[in-house]
């Protein structure tokens, strides 16, 4: 004997479920193929259903009154032998749509519109193939449309003709060509226009940096963290570094607020590390980083953009410079650059090795500190950052 | 005007004139084809389309129907189950409407619901579009209905020498085809030797440019070829592309011409929603989107019924409105 | 024209009255209602009693053998029924009461005839040879119309859109005639179709063009639910003299007497005399179709009393008491009846669906390139 399940037909063109109004047999009867089995009520008709083989009920699926869904078990049977010529398997319910739920494209695929506009077909694909993305790109089309003359400007390539050599022309015609600037851009450079009106002069020293990736790996952390909390520790001492030229007096500040200098796509951006000296070098790590991402994903806070900063630091190694003449922070005294930390062949005990190090160029307002106190700041701060005892004591 | 010059003679032919040469040499080549409808048989057809053949073929072949456009069209389906070969023709373009439950149910259905054990080798022959300043009904644009019919092939000659081709093919087609004919260019005139062309589902271009693609059908190929060439004075280049097989459209063809111009105009009389421009548009943007300079811009017929004589002027695309499109095109 | 034409009617040797005459006689059961007006053509009546010429040139065994037919196809239509309760058919619409007229006019055809059918017509597409499962295809949802070659057995595919087929033979019997073939085709349809534009067209084309057709209506009372008496104000039968073409009203519960209408239909339109309409009435005792609840717009009585008229209760008592059969062949009919729709039953289960390429395959004898790349793209080759 085999199991055979009868579910619910579909009794008329679509219909989903049926009500049981009358059993014609019980559980444990023997029944014949095509005996009168169930009455059923469906929203067109009351029908009367036969059954679909010969054999034993084994189970009713559902007292009189329960409405059953087409393809849900019916009728449980005890059938002879195990494929039976005649009856049903499982029958079919209405006739199986071939349809396929229809997925909507979900528009604007590969490329959202520009910042204001949007672009026609092939300047997507140029910039595309450039590998431009074109959401950062401004559109100088009709109403903000991207044109292919702004990815390319953007790209940084020629904006048409071959690229293989031209005859060389002579004569005024420069190929001039006009890009125009953004407000940010606009405002940065008003800035650093004021700023070259301070009188600056920047220092060198060359420092061992072996203690401090030595420490700033125990720590987990990149150098800059360790610099900036050096550098607070150096200033505790030498004040001058966290001050300002108030015109006609100088003034020093107790907090110190680092500024710390990002290059964005929009340019030079100096979100401030609030309170620094009060902190630990694993929480200035976590400081740096977040400002950083922020600045460059241009989602800074106004915490992050509206306090003074007291003093800067600038980590021109990042894209590396090994020394350079970092320009002074608005309302500062005192720029730090931390030069490219690489291998260099210094002198040690008198003997010539190759040790990682790092050119910190310190530049400073001539009126608020003169040169031999950034020097002999500078002296500590070297000092500090080669001394591995003496990292260890920076608040970790 | 069966007693012309041999038609492989060059000679100057008329539409109408091409179709019936076409019609009289697949009369002559197949034993098995039949042509019938009203008026077509002792009057030759109103558009003298069918003229002679009576005469020369003989009533058995080629007859006069009832006013019966749904029992003409079930009369072929029946023939093809017994192996005869039917040209039928609904007089004007709405007079087809009748039919359209034959058409749509059977003749196009009928071969795959047999499993091919039948072929129903029916040209259905229909003269449609406006432009002959007629009467209500004599001047709509029907093709739509047909194209969106599965188990249909639909043709739309536009002039004589390409026409005579075009019905060749049709009626040699095993497959149910419909033939739309532009009763507006009926008289319209060329010169050469009819013979044999492109098949079914090949476009043609008719003047080459660069600057932007017109896609058309029909009568109004010649507009078109006509603001092509007001445009060239102005110093655009307009490519004239005669689709001449609405179903299946020439989808090479398409993507060829928007990927070297980048700018696409289509222009049919047909109304424009669900109007061929809407086919060729999607196509268009699925086979060479990337390669658009502006939107695929659509001339049509607008979404009224069709007009009366003293208006139709207005409704049909003008010169004018094709040349605004191509130059909003290529200004985008 | 010859008498008989102009009145309508074919010549029989039996006398045909133009009076409403209810040959059961006033005490017997109820007629019914579209079976009123003109009395049709009759030669057993109700109750098996001879009530005409009965030899129309059968032998006992072909005599015999329309009784099998009918048993066995009122037993798979039962079948059909149980089949569809069951969930293996789909949509199934019933004959019941319909047997002497698809059999005995099917029975009258030759080889080299052919049909067109409605979607009702399984009775006399066994006649013509179809094979029952292979029907039964269209029933069960796995292809339309029937995969069976209507060449090979000279039945068209089954056709829903209604009266659209008799244009379909109009055609064909052109074909033939063109042909100078000896041979007719023959359309069924029903009370409904008559009302359908096409049904007039069609038939206003046969007798224009004279072809050889037989136009055969089972008026079984109904449209869904809209009773023939409200279809039609006229009688069927009569519209033929309009169309220019004899029409014969017959009763079609009665086989002997469709077998012979038929067959002298057939006669006509071979020997090129044109089309004939042939009215039969018959009661369809089901419902439209199983998807059909009738209790909705019909009295159980109405259906009970139509029972005294059915085709093979009548024809079982003429054939014993003329002796041609007995009841042990009546016995041995049942019984291959039952074995049959078992055989049809294990034959509809064991139908699965055909390949998706089907779906591609024949839609075009030639198919195009675009095309090809549609069917491609859709099967992911």
């Amino acid at each position: 004997m085999a199991e055979r399940i009868f579910a619910m037909p579909d009794l008329g063109e679509g219909l989903e479920e049926g009500e049981i109004v009358a059993w014609l047999v019980a559980e444990g009867d023997t029944v014949e193929l095509n005996q009168p089995l169930v009455e059923i009520e469906t929203a067109k008709a009351t029908v009367e259903v036969p059954s679909p083989f010969s054999g034993v009920i084994e189970r009713l699926h559902g007292a009189a009154g329960v409405v059953v869904a087409v393809g849900a078990p019916l009728v449980t049977f005890q059938v002879a032998g195990a494929s039976e010529p005649d009856g049903v398997a499982t029958p079919r319910t209405a006739a199986a749509s071939p349809d396929q739920p229809f997925v909507e494209r979900r528009a604007g695929g590969a490329g959202g519109a520009g910042a204001t506009g949007a672009a026609t077909p092939p300047v997507r694909r140029l910039a595309k193939d450039l590998g431009v993305d074109i959401g950062t790109v401004e559109g100088s089309g009709p109403g903000g449309r991207v044109l292919e003359t702004d990815v390319r400007r953007l790209a940084g390539r020629a904006a048409e003709g071959p690229q293989d050599a031209q005859a060389v022309t002579l004569g005024e015609d420069l190929g001039l060509e006009r890009v125009e600037i953004d407000p940010v851009r606009r405002a940065i450079a008003a800035t650093l226009t004021a700023q070259a009106a301070i009188p600056q002069v920047t220092t060198f020293r060359t420092t061992d940096c072996t203690e401090l990736q030595r420490y700033r790996k125990e720590l987990g952390v990149s150098p800059l963290p360790v610099v900036v909390a050096a550098l607070c520790r150096i200033v505790e001492g030498h004040p001058l570094l966290n001050a300002r030229w108030a015109g006609d007096h100088i003034e020093l500040r107790g907090k110190v607020n680092v500024g710390i200098a990002v290059d964005t796509d929009r340019g030079l951006v100096v979100p401030v590390l609030q309170d620094a000296a009060r902190r630990t070098v694993t929480d200035l790590a976590a400081q740096i980083t977040r400002l950083a991402t922020g600045a460059r994903a241009g989602k800074l806070t106004l915490d992050d953009i509206a306090p003074t900063p007291t003093i800067a630091v600038s980590n021109t190694g990042s894209y590396g410079s090994e020394a350079g003449t970092p320009i002074l922070s608005p309302g500062t005294s005192v720029t730090l650059g931390l030069g490219v930390i690489a291998p260099r062949a210094l002198v040690v005990d008198g003997e010539v090795q190759a040790r990682p190090a790092s050119t910190l160029s310190l530049t400073f307002d001539h009126r608020v500190v003169d040169g031999a106190g950034a020097g002999a700041a500078l002296t500590d701060l070297v000092a500090l950052l080669q001394s591995g005892e003496g990292l260890r004591d920076l608040a970790g | 005007m069966s007693e012309q010059a041999p038609a492989s003679d060059v000679r100057e032919w008329t539409l109408s004139g091409a179709l019936n040469q076409a019609l009289r040499d697949s009369l002559a080549e197949d034993p098995r084809l039949l042509v019938f409808g009203e008026d077509v048989g002792r009057s030759g057809g109103v558009f003298r389309v069918t003229d002679g053949l009576q005469a020369e073929f003989g009533p058995d072949r080629v007859f006069d129907t009832p006013i019966s456009e749904a029992g003409i069209a079930g009369t072929a389906v029946g023939l093809a189950f017994a192996g005869w070969r039917s040209v039928i023709e609904f007089e004007f373009d709405a007079f087809s409407y009748p039919a359209l439950e034959q058409v749509i149910d059977h003749v196009a259905k009928m071969r795959e619901r047999v499993r091919g054990r039948v072929d129903l080798p029916i040209t259905i022959r229909i003269p449609s579009f406006g432009g002959i300043r007629g009467k209500e009904h004599h001047g709509e644009s029907p093709e739509t209905y047909y194209v969106h019919t599965a188990g249909l092939k639909v043709v739309v000659p536009s002039s004589a020498l390409d026409g005579y081709t075009l019905l060749r093919h049709a009626i040699a087609d095993p497959d149910p085809v419909v033939i739309l004919e532009p009763k507006a260019r009926y008289w319209s005139k060329e010169t050469g030797v009819l013979g044999d062309g492109p098949g079914i589902g090949v476009g043609r271009v008719l003047r080459d440019g660069d600057d932007a693609a017109i896609v058309t059908y029909g009568a109004m190929v010649a507009t078109c070829l006509e603001a092509a060439e007001s445009l060239a004075g102005d110093g655009v280049h307009a490519r004239v592309v005669d689709l001449r097989s609405l179903s299946p459209l020439d989808d090479g063809l398409l993507a060829t011409c928007a990927m070297e111009t980048g700018r696409i105009i289509v222009v049919h009389e047909a109304p424009r929603t669900l109007g061929m421009a809407a086919e060729v548009a999607t196509r268009v943007m699925e086979l060479a989107f990337d390669h658009l300079q502006a939107p695929v811009g659509r001339v049509t017929g607008y979404d009224v019924p069709y007009p009366p004589a003293s208006l139709e002027a207005r409704y049909r695309p003008s010169v004018e409105r094709i040349r605004t499109a191509v130059l909003q095109a290529v200004n985008y | 024209m010859p008498a008989s034409l102009a009145s309508g009617l074919i010549p029989y040797a039996l006398g045909v009255s133009d009076e409403g005459v209810n040959v059961s006689g006033p005490a017997g059961p109820p007629e019914p209602a579209h079976w009123a007006g003109t009395a049709p053509l009759r030669l057993v009546a109700p109750d098996g009693t001879p009530v005409g010429d009965t030899d129309v040139g059968l032998s006992p065994e072909q005599l015999r053998d329309l009784l099998r037919r009918m048993i066995v196809a009122r037993r798979l239509d039962s079948e059909c029924i149980a089949l569809q309760r069951q969930g293996e058919l789909t949509v199934y619409p019933g004959f019941e009461g319909q047997e002497a007229a698809q059999i005995g006019s099917a029975l009258a055809l030759g080889p080299d005839d052919f049909v067109f059918p409605t979607f009702r017509e399984l009775a006399a597409a066994m006649v013509r040879g179809v094979d029952a499962v292979q029907y039964l295809h269209y029933h069960r949802g796995t292809w339309h119309g029937g995969p069976y070659d209507p060449r090979a057995t000279g039945f068209g595919p089954i056709c829903i859109p209604i009266a659209t087929q008799i244009a379909h033979a109009v055609g064909h019997a052109l074909g033939q005639k063109l042909d100078a073939l000896d041979a007719c085709t023959l359309a069924y349809f029903g009370d409904g179709a008559t009302s359908e534009g096409d049904f007039h067209e069609a038939a206003n084309m046969a007798g224009v063009f004279g072809v050889p057709l037989v136009l055969f209506c089972q008026n079984n009372g109904w449209a869904i639910s809209v009773p023939a008496t409200q279809q039609t104000a006229g009688e069927i039968w009569r519209r033929a003299q309009g169309y220019g073409f004899p029409g014969v009203r017959v009763d079609g519960n009665d086989v002997l007497a469709v077998y012979a209408a038929t067959r002298d239909a057939v006669a006509r339109a071979r020997e090129g005399e044109g089309p004939t309409l042939i009215e039969a009435l018959t009661y369809r005792i089901g419902a439209h179709s199983t998807a059909d609840d009738a209790g909705r717009y019909r009295d159980d009585h109405e259906v009970d009393a139509a029972r005294a008229f059915d085709p093979i209760g009548r024809y079982r008592t003429w054939l014993l008491s003329e002796g041609h059969a007995d009841q042990g062949f009546v016995t041995a009919c049942e019984q291959e009846a039952d074995a049959f729709a078992m055989e049809v039953r294990a034959g509809v289960i064991a139908t699965a669906a055909p390949p998706v390429e089907w779906m591609f395959d024949w839609t075009f004898a030639a198919p195009t390139e675009a095309f090809q790349r549609m069917r491609d793209e859709a099967l992911g080759e």
